[in-house]
C-alpha cells in the first residue's frame, strides 16, 4: 500500500522522454526554460556589446560595418529588454512565486507552458532572421518613419560586407513580429502570476504577509498588463502600415510620427520599472538573508513598490524632450520623474537600514546587492540630471544617456540578477555554486561596468552622438573609448566567470541542503531541488518570515484550517493545491491542475503560423494563406483544450468533495477562471483604451497636416463624408440586444435550468451574426478605402478589432452551445459560460466606445 | 459605538473605503497629469488657463480624501476595547496595513499633484520648445 507521500509524487510526476519533456507545465519545469533561454539569449546580446565596444575602441576602424553595427545595437537592446531581462525576471518569479506563497502550482500551468513556447519561438525567429543578416537596424525603440516602409522597406537592397550579408529594412517585420509574440508571453505570465498570487497563497498568508518578492512581481504583473498592450497595438498598427499600406505614422497623409512614440514610451518607460521592481524585490529578499532580520520598513518598501509602479506611467514625456512639445507640458513629466526618486530612496534606504541593524553575512549574493545599492544610485543620479528638459536637451542622443541608462538597468536588473542567481539557484539545482568564483565574477562585473560606463558620461558632454559606428581621430574620443572597451570585457569576463562556476557547480557542487543561507521565507522549507508537487503539505503563515518567526509551518493543534490535512495526499491521483481569499488568504476551496499536455506547444506553434504571415520570407501575397491555416490551428487547439473529458461525469465536481475537505470552486468570483478573464479584459481594455487614443490624437493632429499634400484638412478630410448612423447603429443594436440571451443563459444555468442556455446560446449567436452581416454592408458600402489617410486607417482599424471580437464570440459560443446541447453545464459547472458572458458583455461595451468615438464626435464637433 | 462594533459593522463598507484610500490620490494624481496636459494647447490659444488653476485644489483635494478615508480606516483599526481575541488581532493587523499604506500612498501622491502644479503656476503655456504640440 503505497504512502500518502508515494501518491502526492505519482500525481505530480512528470511524463518521461521527449515528448514527456515538451509536454511539462509544472510551474518549475516552466520557470527554469524562462530562465535557461533568457541567459542563452544574454550570452548572444553580450557578444554584440563586446563586437561593437571593440569596433569604437578606436577612431576609424571598419571591423564592424556600418550596416552590421545598426542592427547589432538594435539587437543588443532589444535582446536584452525582451528576451533577456524581462523573461529572466517572470521565469524567476514563475519559479519562485509558488514556492514563497506554499502553493504546488500555478493557477493556469498550461497557459504557462504556452507562454514560454511563445517566447522561445518569438526569440529564435528574431535571431535567425539576425543571423541570415535581416536582424532590425532602426533601434530598440523602432522610431518611424526611419521604421517606415519608406526608409525600411521589406524587400530592399543587400549588402554585402566583411562580416556577411545584411539586408537593410527587412529585419523590422521580424522584430515587429517577434515583439509582438513576446509581449503575448509576457501577458501571458503576468496573468499568471496575478492569479496565482490572488488565489493560491497559503492558509494565513494575508496581503500583508506576503514576501517583498512577491509584492514586486505582483506589481510588475500589473504593470504588464497596462503596459504592453500599448505596444502590442503600436507594432500592429506600424506592421499595417508596412504591408497594408495605412497611414498612421505616415505625416504626408494625415499620420503622426509622434503617436509611435507617445504609445511606444507608454509602454517603454514602465517597461524600465517592468525590470526594476522584481529584481527590487530579489535584493530586499537577499539584503534581509544576508542581514539574518527581516527587512526594514516592509510597509514603506511594499507601498513604494506600488507607488513606482504606478507613477512609472505617468515619465514617459521626459523620452521625448526633443520632439518640440510645449515646455510647459514637459515640465509636469518633469515634476513626476524627479518625484518617483523618493520612493527609489525609501526601498535603497530600507536596504541600508536593514543591513545596520543586522547581522551581516557576506556571500557572493549580498556583494551583487551592495553593488546594486552603489551602482544604481549612481544611474539615479544622472536621472534626476536626464529629468530636467533643458540639461536633456544638452545631451540628448549622446553617450551620457547611454551612461545613464547602463547604469540604471546594471545596477537595477543585471546586479540583483546576479545576486538572485547566487540567492537561489542552490533551491533549483540542489548544488551550491562556488562563494569564491563567485567574488570574481561579482568583482570584475562591478569594476567592469564602472570602467565601461563612467567615461561614457563625459564622452556625452565632448559630443559622441549614441548609435555611431565610427568617429573621427581629430575628435579626441579615442582614449575613453579604449577604456570603455576594456571595461566591456573586463564584464564579459565576469559573466564568462559565472557560466564556468555554473558548469562547474553541475559536476561537482556541494549540496545545498534544504537552506543553505538560513533564509526565512517558504521556499527554504523544502527540499532543494523541490519536489514536483512541491510542499508535501500545505503550510499555515502567521508571520512574514515563516521559518524565523513560527516554531512551525503546521498550524496550531486547535486552529487547523478546514480540510487541511486532505491536501497532504492525492487518493484518486488529483493535483491539488489550496484557493484562499484575496486580502485574508482565508482557506475558501481546493484548486484542481491540469496534467502535462502537449497543447500548448501546438497552440504556440498556430499562433506562429498566423504571425508568420506577416514576416518578409517569400511575398506577402502568398504568405497571407497562413493566417487561415493558422486560425483554424488555432481553433482546433483551442477546442481540444477547453474540451472536457467525455463522458461528462458529475463526479468532475461532486465526488472530490469528500467528507473534510475544501469545495472544488468552478464559478463565480472564487474561481481562478473568473479571474484570469478579469485580466485578459483588462488588456482587451488597454488595446481598446489606445486605439480610442490614436483616433483623438490624430485627430487633434490635423492642423498640423501639411497643407498642400494629398490629404485636404478636416475630420474626416474634405471629400469623405461624414460617418452614416444608420447602419452602424443597427449593427451594434444587434449587437446590444444580444447581451439579453447571454445573460439569461447563464442565469439558468445557475439555477438549474440546462436546456435554457443553450437556446440562449443560440440566441446570442444568430444575433452576433446578424450584427456582422450589417456590419459587413455598412463596410463595403463606404465611399473610401482604409489606406487612402490616416483617418480612413483608424476607423477603418478600429472597425475590424470590433468585427474580429465579434466573430471570435461566435467562434467560441458555438462549441459552448455544442456542450450545452450535449448537457455539460449544469448550476455547479457553468464558468465556461460565464467568462464567456463577461467577455461578450466587455465586447459590447468596446463597440460602444467605438460608436461614440468613430460615429458620434465627428457629427457633433 | 466601540471600535469593535465599528470594525464588524463598516466590513462591507470598509473593502471598498480600503481600496478607495489605497488607490483613490494615484487616481487623482493620474487623472491632474491628463486633465492638465491636454489643456496646455488651449491654455496658450484659447486663454483657458484659468482652469488649469482651477485643477489644482479639485485634485489635490480628491487626493486628500483618499489620505482622509484611509486615516479613518487607521482610527478604526485601533482595536477594540478590553482583550481581542486572536482572530481579532489578525483582522486588527491587517487592517492597520492597509489604512497606513493608504495614507503613505495618498501623502506621496498629494505631493506629485503638488510638484506638477508648480509648473502650472510659474510657467507661460505659450513657452513652447518649438510648437505648441502634445
Amino acid at each position: 500500500m503505497s504512502t500518502p507521500t508515494e501518491r502526492l509524487t505519482e500525481a505530480w510526476k512528470r511524463p518521461p522522454g521527449f515528448v514527456g519533456w515538451m509536454s511539462a507545465t509544472n510551474h518549475r519545469a516552466v520557470g527554469v526554460r524562462y530562465i535557461a533561454t533568457s541567459l542563452v539569449f544574454f550570452v548572444l546580446a553580450g557578444i554584440l556589446a563586446l563586437l561593437m565596444r571593440i569596433q569604437l575602441a578606436q577612431p576609424g576602424l571598419d571591423i564592424v560595418p556600418a550596416e552590421a553595427f545598426n542592427q547589432f545595437f538594435t539587437m543588443h537592446g532589444a535582446v536584452m529588454m525582451f528576451l533577456f531581462a524581462i523573461p529572466f525576471l517572470e521565469g524567476l518569479g514563475i519559479y519562485f512565486v509558488p514556492l514563497m506563497i506554499g502553493a504546488r502550482d500555478m493557477a493556469f500551468p498550461r497557459l504557462n507552458a504556452f507562454g514560454y513556447w511563445i517566447y522561445a519561438i518569438g526569440g529564435t525567429i528574431l535571431f535567425l532572421a539576425f543571423f541570415s543578416g535581416r536582424g532590425p537596424d532602426a533601434g530598440w525603440f523602432n522610431y518611424p518613419p526611419l521604421s517606415g516602409a519608406g526608409y525600411s522597406p521589406s524587400a530592399t537592397d543587400v549588402s554585402m560586407t566583411g562580416l556577411g550579408e545584411f539586408q537593410v529594412g527587412r529585419g523590422i517585420d521580424f522584430y515587429l513580429i517577434a515583439v509582438t509574440m513576446l509581449e503575448v508571453a509576457a501577458l501571458v505570465a503576468a496573468v499568471e502570476l496575478i492569479v496565482t498570487m490572488f488565489k493560491f497563497r497559503a492558509p494565513g498568508m494575508s496581503l500583508n504577509r506576503m514576501p517583498l518578492f512577491c509584492w514586486s512581481s505582483l506589481v510588475t504583473a500589473f504593470m504588464i498588463i497596462i503596459a504592453m498592450p500599448a505596444l502590442m497595438t503600436v507594432s500592429v498598427m506600424l506592421e499595417l502600415d508596412r504591408k497594408f499600406g495605412t497611414t498612421f505614422f505616415d505625416h504626408a497623409a494625415g499620420g503622426s510620427a509622434l503617436l509611435w512614440q507617445h504609445l511606444f514610451w507608454f509602454f517603454g518607460h514602465p517597461d524600465v520599472y517592468i525590470m526594476l521592481l522584481p529584481a527590487f524585490g530579489a535584493v530586499s529578499t537577499v539584503i534581509a538573508v544576508a542581514a539574518a532580520r527581516p527587512m526594514s520598513g516592509y510597509l514603506l518598501v511594499a507601498m513604494a513598490t506600488v507607488a513606482i509602479g504606478i507613477l512609472s506611467f505617468g515619465l514617459w514625456v521626459h523620452h521625448m524632450y526633443a520632439v518640440g512639445i510645449a515646455l510647459m507640458g514637459l515640465s509636469f513629466f518633469a515634476a513626476a520623474s524627479m518625484m518617483i526618486t523618493i520612493p527609489s530612496g525609501i526601498t535603497i534606504f530600507a536596504w541600508i537600514a536593514t543591513i545596520w541593524r543586522g547581522t551581516l553575512k557576506i556571500n557572493t549574493a549580498f556583494l551583487f546587492c551592495a553593488g546594486t545599492i552603489v551602482v544604481f544610485v549612481l544611474g539615479g543620479i544622472t536621472g534626476v540630471m536626464v529629468a530636467s528638459p533643458v540639461f536633456d536637451w544638452q545631451v540628448h542622443d549622446t553617450y551620457f544617456v547611454v551612461a545613464h541608462f547602463h547604469y540604471v538597468i546594471i545596477g537595477g536588473v543585471i546586479l540583483p540578477i546576479f545576486a538572485g542567481l547566487y540567492h537561489w539557484v542552490p533551491k533549483i539545482t540542489g548544488k551550491l555554486l562556488s562563494e569564491s568564483l563567485g567574488r570574481w565574477c561579482f568583482w570584475l562585473t562591478f569594476i567592469g561596468a564602472n570602467v565601461t560606463f563612467f567615461p561614457m558620461h563625459q564622452l556625452g558632454f565632448d559630443g559622441m552622438p549614441r548609435r555611431v559606428y565610427t568617429y573621427l581621430p581629430e575628435q579626441g574620443l579615442g582614449d575613453l573609448n579604449f577604456i570603455a572597451t576594456i571595461g566591456a570585457f573586463m564584464m564579459g569576463t565576469g559573466a564568462l566567470v559565472f557560466f564556468v562556476d555554473a558548469a562547474r557547480m553541475f559536476w561537482k557542487g556541494k549540496p545545498a541542503g534544504l537552506d543553505p543561507w538560513d533564509g526565512g521565507t517558504l521556499e527554504w522549507a523544502i527540499p532543494s531541488p523541490p519536489p514536483d508537487y512541491n510542499f508535501a503539505t500545505i503550510p499555515v503563515v502567521r508571520s512574514r518570515y515563516p521559518l524565523w518567526q513560527q516554531e512551525s509551518i503546521e498550524p496550531a493543534v486547535d486552529r487547523v484550517p478546514e480540510g487541511w490535512r486532505s491536501f497532504s495526499d492525492s487518493l484518486n491521483g488529483e493535483r491539488t493545491t489550496y484557493q484562499t481569499t484575496l486580502l485574508e488568504a482565508k482557506p475558501e476551496g481546493r484548486a484542481f491542475l491540469p496534467a502535462p499536455t502537449l497543447l500548448p506547444f501546438w497552440m504556440a506553434v498556430a499562433v506562429t503560423v498566423i504571425f508568420a504571415a506577416f514576416l518578409p520570407l517569400v511575398g506577402f501575397d502568398t504568405e497571407l494563406i497562413l493566417i487561415p491555416v493558422g486560425l483554424i490551428l488555432l481553433y482546433i487547439c483551442a477546442i481540444i483544450w477547453n474540451w472536457p473529458e467525455e463522458p461528462f461525469a458529475r463526479s468532475e465536481v461532486t465526488d472530490r468533495e469528500s467528507p473534510g475537505s475544501l469545495p472544488h470552486i468552478t464559478t463565480g468570483r472564487f474561481s481562478t477562471v473568473w479571474w484570469g478573464m478579469i485580466w485578459l479584459i483588462v488588456i482587451e481594455a488597454v488595446v481598446l483604451g489606445c486605439l480610442t487614443f490614436a483616433y483623438f490624437y490624430l485627430r487633434i493632429s490635423v492642423p498640423s497636416w501639411p497643407a498642400d499634400d494629398a490629404v485636404l484638412p478636416g475630420w474626416p478630410p474634405e471629400g469623405i463624408p461624414d460617418p452614416p448612423l444608420m447602419l452602424p447603429a443597427i449593427a451594434g443594436g444587434l449587437m446590444l440586444l444580444s447581451v439579453l440571451p447571454i445573460w439569461w443563459g447563464v442565469r439558468s444555468v445557475s439555477q438549474g435550468n440546462r436546456s435554457m442556455l443553450f437556446y440562449s446560446l443560440l440566441g446570442g449567436i444568430a444575433l452576433a451574426i446578424g450584427s456582422l452581416i450589417v456590419s459587413a454592408i455598412h463596410y463595403t458600402d463606404r465611399p473610401f478605402i482604409w489606406t487612402e489617410n490616416a483617418y480612413t486607417s483608424i476607423v477603418t482599424t478600429r472597425g475590424g478589432f470590433h468585427v474580429l471580437h465579434v466573430a471570435a464570440l461566435i467562434l467560441i459560443a458555438v462549441p459552448m452551445a455544442l456542450l450545452s446541447w450535449r448537457g455539460y453545464y449544469d448550476e455547479k459547472r457553468f464558468i465556461g459560460v460565464q467568462a464567456l458572458s463577461m467577455y461578450w458583455y466587455f465586447v459590447v461595451a468596446a463597440w460602444v466606445v467605438y460608436f461614440v468615438t468613430v460615429y458620434i464626435t465627428p457629427n457633433m464637433f | 459605538m466601540s471600535t469593535r462594533q465599528s470594525i464588524d459593522q463598516q466590513t462591507p463598507v470598509s473593502q471598498f473605503t480600503i481600496w478607495v484610500g489605497l488607490l483613490g490620490a494615484a487616481g487623482a494624481w493620474a487623472l491632474h497629469l491628463v486633465y492638465s496636459y491636454s489643456l496646455v494647447p488651449a491654455a496658450c490659444t484659447a486663454g483657458m488657463g484659468p482652469l488649469m488653476y482651477l485643477g489644482i485644489p479639485v485634485f489635490l483635494l480628491l487626493a486628500g480624501g483618499a489620505g482622509y478615508l484611509s486615516w479613518r480606516v487607521y482610527e478604526a483599526s485601533q482595536g477594540p476595547d478590553g482583550e481581542p481575541s486572536d482572530d481579532e488581532l489578525e483582522a486588527m493587523k491587517r487592517l492597520r496595513f492597509m489604512a497606513l499604506s493608504g495614507v503613505v500612498m495618498s501623502a506621496f501622491f498629494f505631493m506629485v499633484i503638488i510638484a506638477q502644479s508648480v509648473p502650472i503656476i510659474v510657467q507661460d503655456p505659450c513657452e513652447a520648445a518649438g510648437s505648441i504640440r502634445i
